[in-house]
């Protein structure tokens, strides 16, 4: 089993991450740091320091000491020319000083013309890793969990609370970022309290473990944003137990950041946990009685420990060669760790040679997920809530934590505000974006005297590591620097999610997830070879593959294309003239059973948002259709103004329960009359009159209408039919050829009479009188949606005005979204473009500034001339769909 | 990536079900001056705070409900056909 790594294999082990198989096999440099290029290594060893970020399968950014090791993984180090263990661009940390904080702002501004160049060069050198623009995105499920309590953290605190809650009697998940509890824990008494606490949660039926699952977020419900590799999970808990623990504090002293130098959970885990020889001299800082363990984990992994410094209260006795009470106030070595300075309690210094320095630090609390649950019902537990909890303590507040979760207890437990704490003088208070102690003392002087100005100017917790190293860092400096308004300059900065980094295609979890609605014809469509494409939610049928013949059957035969998809209503009751009055611009209440009209939709400033029909039945019901595109928010728009009227009306929605297909061209008649008895003929059912006729034994409402400028009847019939009916027609149309024919061919009919799209024509503020549809508005009625808004309009002439327009032959046909000059100067633009077969030439609409929008007036689109039409430019007078 | 919950005939139904309406808004008079109009149009008040709005059930009943939340803690603190009165929950 290995892994490749930058050219060659390295072996790996069982329970391997790509860090500990990569130090084992001696890489010691890890990473460049982002702005100055300095040779970073291991640090944390718990995916909280930025050191690790390598390149994994072309995958950026992945934390190696996460990331489980797989054999045949190719593994490759970022961020440095040519390479990370001699890297160029190291030169930039001799050059400090030209560098200073805040940077960006203030250098390049003079000369201007130098600043694009340098900008070039500076984007290309610092930036974590170069992602792959070919790397087909991986599309994440978005799933929704329900559990009674959510525990975050299956330590000895978070499984104590999963075991109490669930013996409660509740469902309990737990959430944790390793691949099994405990497995990152070094031997000893911690691991093996968690090991028998995981045993004994496995063997609960309402316990469920989730390892290998990060909290990222948590939102006001409460609701927990999780990943794993696979998922993003939206879990909604009634109660939340957050037992994330805690972690080391960053120490600041001279060259802090050196390969070599890691926090004592980091070495232990290493050493412990994943048995590699962490180095050969080693100096261990015990702040805390946990460290002088860590002290021992790399004495028995064959690292002689030659010193443990201790702080106040630490009693290492017996452990290291040498105990020395003090602190480390300096790290030796120019690529890598060297030796130590220490100073003594007593106030001497001493150097002491070493390769490893393990900082066992005061734990403080991982604050982000506490601080986002602020406020929700939520308990902590263990180091979350009390950093530095003792096993027994733990193990305690984790037991009680998970019974108040499970007794649904009104218990929001608000996490202590951190406080500021010791920081060093000098040395780089944050590993993610370079930025020394000494910068940001430079920052305060120039103004940004506050933790949040700091953060912003500095960039210090902005990083891979989101302040996790820093942020109390920050906070120290500001207070050490103004001491009279500590509690001001040191105040917390805002935490936000994700609260660990987190790929693109996990935060589009579920974007791809649409509903995909298609027709009861849908399947016969395909089986003919046609293409689709989207219509709002529906999928429509593009083509059958050749356009021009489904064209030209429609304007010389017969053709018959799927609507199913338009929005379909029927609407009735006592107030059901009023309600129609109030939603259309155009009358209604003159409409007489069995006739039709036009209608647009407009919003309450008047633009147009669909159009459609609407039929008069007998009975004093109404028959409306809408765009397909329209339908589902059309639905919700009627009933809101229904309820805002207080008018009584029914509105059904018949969209998916009726099937709907229009027969179009000059030989539609004699098609129908093959499959219907009832008369169809000129005079008993003349253009715009709706029947109900029986076609192959199924009652239609027949509507005689086209948009193609063809005679033509939409059949509407119940969607159980649906099939029956398009082979009877397909059957009956042999004689003339029919062809079925999609929404590119049906577009190109449209555009020939001159009809307009709504939002393929139409914006955001396209009235009625821009579109020159006065005819469709009578601003005579007493109200309706858009009237007080559309006699403001009124008031001045619109700045553009849509216009039909077409080329002389021969002329190619321009792009939809053309620009349009006139007289040299930009005027409107193109917004459908298509060559009429039947005319010869390129026909479209395009936005044109009212002064020009003159009939026979001349355009150019995209250096073409091209002439301004009158209104259809088929069949202007309407003889055919008439006939 | 709020979550709360919008009372239906059905019981508690979670707000992914729904698509939002706005806010309540008195309606405009038909004679209304045109800065108010104006306003009306193109203006909401995007209150951080306590405010009565409108849901649509799209995935679920589709009905429209009205309720009172704080949009700052997304707490619903009146379910369709509740009365708020200040200091409720």
């Amino acid at each position: 089993m290995s892994i490749e790594f930058e050219g060659r294999d390295v072996a790996i082990q069982p329970g391997d991450t790509l860090a500990s198989a990569l130090y084992r096999d001696g890489v010691r440099v890890f990473s460049r740091s982002f702005k100055y290029h300095r040779p970073r290594g291991l640090y944390c060893l718990s995916g909280d320091c930025p050191n690790c970020l390598v390149t994994v399968d072309g995958e950026v950014n992945v934390r190696a000491c996460m990331c489980a090791a797989k054999d045949g993984q190719k593994v490759s180090r970022q961020n440095a020319w040519p390479s990370v263990d001699r890297d160029a661009l190291n030169v930039i940390d001799k050059f400090h000083p030209l560098m200073p904080v805040g940077f960006y702002y203030k250098a390049g501004i003079k000369p201007k013309f130098a600043w694009p160049m340098a900008e070039g060069v500076i984007r290309r050198v610092a930036g974590l890793g170069f992602s792959d623009k070919n790397d087909a995105p991986q599309d994440i499920d978005r799933i929704n969990r329900h559990p009674d309590v959510l525990v975050i953290g299956a330590g000895v605190a978070g499984l104590s609370a999963a075991i109490a809650a669930a013996d409660a009697g509740k469902r309990v998940m737990v959430i944790d970022e390793g691949s099994e509890p405990g497995l990152r824990v070094a031997a000893g008494p911690t691991k093996d309290a968690i090991n028998g606490l995981a045993a004994t949660a496995a063997a609960n039926a309402n316990i469920e473990l989730n390892p290998g699952t990060s909290a990222i977020g948590i939102y006001e419900g409460p609701m927990v944003l999780a990943i794993t590799a696979e998922q993003t999970l939206h879990i909604h808990p009634t109660n939340i137990v957050i037992a994330s623990g805690g972690m080391e504090m960053h120490r600041i002293f001279v060259s802090n950041d050196l390969p070599g130098i890691f926090m004592g959970r980091g070495a232990a885990r290493l050493a412990g946990a994943q048995g590699v020889k962490v180095g050969d001299t080693a100096v261990v800082w015990a702040e805390t009685q946990e460290a002088v363990e860590h002290a021992k984990t790399l004495a028995a992994s064959g690292t002689t420990v030659a010193a443990v410094v201790t702080g106040p209260g630490v009693d290492a006795s017996g452990v290291g060669n040498r105990q020395i009470a003090g602190e480390i106030v300096e790290a030796k070595g120019r690529k890598k760790l060297s030796g130590v300075v220490v100073k003594t309690s007593g106030g001497s210094t001493e150097e002491i040679a070493c390769d490893i320095l393990a900082c066992g630090a005061e734990i403080q609390q991982n604050m982000h997920l506490p601080r986002l649950a602020y406020d929700l019902p939520c308990v902590l537990a263990g180091d979350a809530a009390i950093p530095g909890t003792t096993l027994d303590e733990a193990a305690k507040q984790g037991t009680e934590a998970g019974a108040a979760a499970a007794a649904g207890l009104p218990l929001y437990v608000n996490p202590p505000a951190s406080q500021p704490r010791k920081c060093g003088t000098a040395g780089y208070v944050c590993l993610c974006e370079d930025v020394s102690v000494k910068e940001v003392e430079q920052a305060i002087d120039e103004g940004f005297e506050s933790a949040e100005l700091l953060k912003r100017y500095t960039t210090v917790t902005m990083g891979p590591c989101q302040g996790r190293l820093c942020a109390d860092q920050l906070r120290a400096i500001a207070e050490r620097k103004t001491p009279a308004e500590a509690a001001r300059v040191s105040a917390p900065t805002t935490l936000r999610p994700p609260v660990r980094p987190i790929r693109i295609e996990q935060a589009a979890a579920g974007a791809r997830h649409h509903i995909e609605r298609h027709t009861p014809l849908h399947q016969k469509h395909l089986e003919m070879g046609a293409s689709t494409l989207w219509a709002g939610p529906w999928k429509r049928i593009f083509s059958y593959g050749d356009m021009q013949a489904e064209y030209e059957a429609v304007r010389h035969r017969v053709g018959v294309i799927d609507v199913g998809t338009l929005g379909k209503f029927l609407l009735a009751g006592p107030d059901v003239v009023e309600f129609l009055e109030r939603i259309y611009p155009m009358r209604v209440a003159d409409l007489e059973p069995g006739k039709l009209r036009y209608g647009l939709m407009l919003e309450e400033g008047g633009v147009i948002i669909d159009d459609g029909t609407v039929c008069a039945l007998e009975g004093g019901a109404f028959y409306c259709t809408v765009t397909t595109s329209g339908a589902e928010r059309l639905e919700s728009w009627m009933l809101d103004w229904r309820e805002a009227w207080g008018l009584d009306v029914f509105v059904v929605n018949q969209t998916a329960s009726l099937a709907a297909v229009n027969v179009a061209g000059p030989h539609a008649r004699d098609l129908l009359e093959k499959l219907c008895d009832d008369p169809i003929d000129k005079e008993s059912f003349p253009y715009l009159r709706h029947r109900r006729i029986t076609v192959n034994g199924v009652s239609c409402l027949a509507i005689r209408l086209g948009f193609v400028g063809e005679l033509a009847y939409e059949l509407h019939f119940p969607a159980a039919n649906a099939v029956e009916m398009w082979d009877a027609i397909l059957e009956a149309g042999k004689e003339w050829d029919i062809k079925p024919f999609g929404l590119d061919a049906q577009r190109l009919l449209r555009l020939e009479k001159g009809h307009i799209i709504i939002s393929q024509d139409t914006d955001f503020e396209t009235t009625p009188w821009k579109v020159s549809m006065d005819w469709a508005v009578k601003l005579d009625k007493p109200d309706f949606v858009g009237k007080a808004a559309l006699i403001r309009a009124q008031r001045r002439t619109p700045r553009e005005t849509l216009v039909p327009w077409q080329m002389e032959p021969g002329m190619a046909t321009p792009a939809e979204g053309s620009i349009v000059t006139v007289g040299g100067n930009l005027n409107g633009r193109v917004t459908s473009s298509k060559m009429s077969y039947v005319l010869g030439h390129p026909v479209g609409l395009a936005w044109v500034t009212t002064e020009f929008a003159k009939a026979g007036g001349t355009i150019s689109i995209g250096g073409a001339p091209a002439s301004i039409g009158d209104h259809a430019f088929y069949d202007p007078e309407g003889v055919k769909l008439r006939a | 990536m709020s979550h709360f919950h919008i009372k239906t005939p059905f019981g508690l139904r979670p707000v992914s079900e729904f698509s939002y309406g706005g806010e309540v808004r008195p309606p405009l008079a038909p004679d209304a001056p045109d800065e108010e109009a104006i306003d009306h149009l193109w203006l909401r008040a995007n209150i951080a705070g306590v405010q009565k709005e409108r849901w649509f059930h799209s995935s679920g009943t589709r009905r429209w409900y009205t309720i009172v939340r704080d949009t700052r803690t997304n707490i619903v603190l009146a379910q369709p056909g509740e009365e708020y009165t200040e200091g409720s929950a």
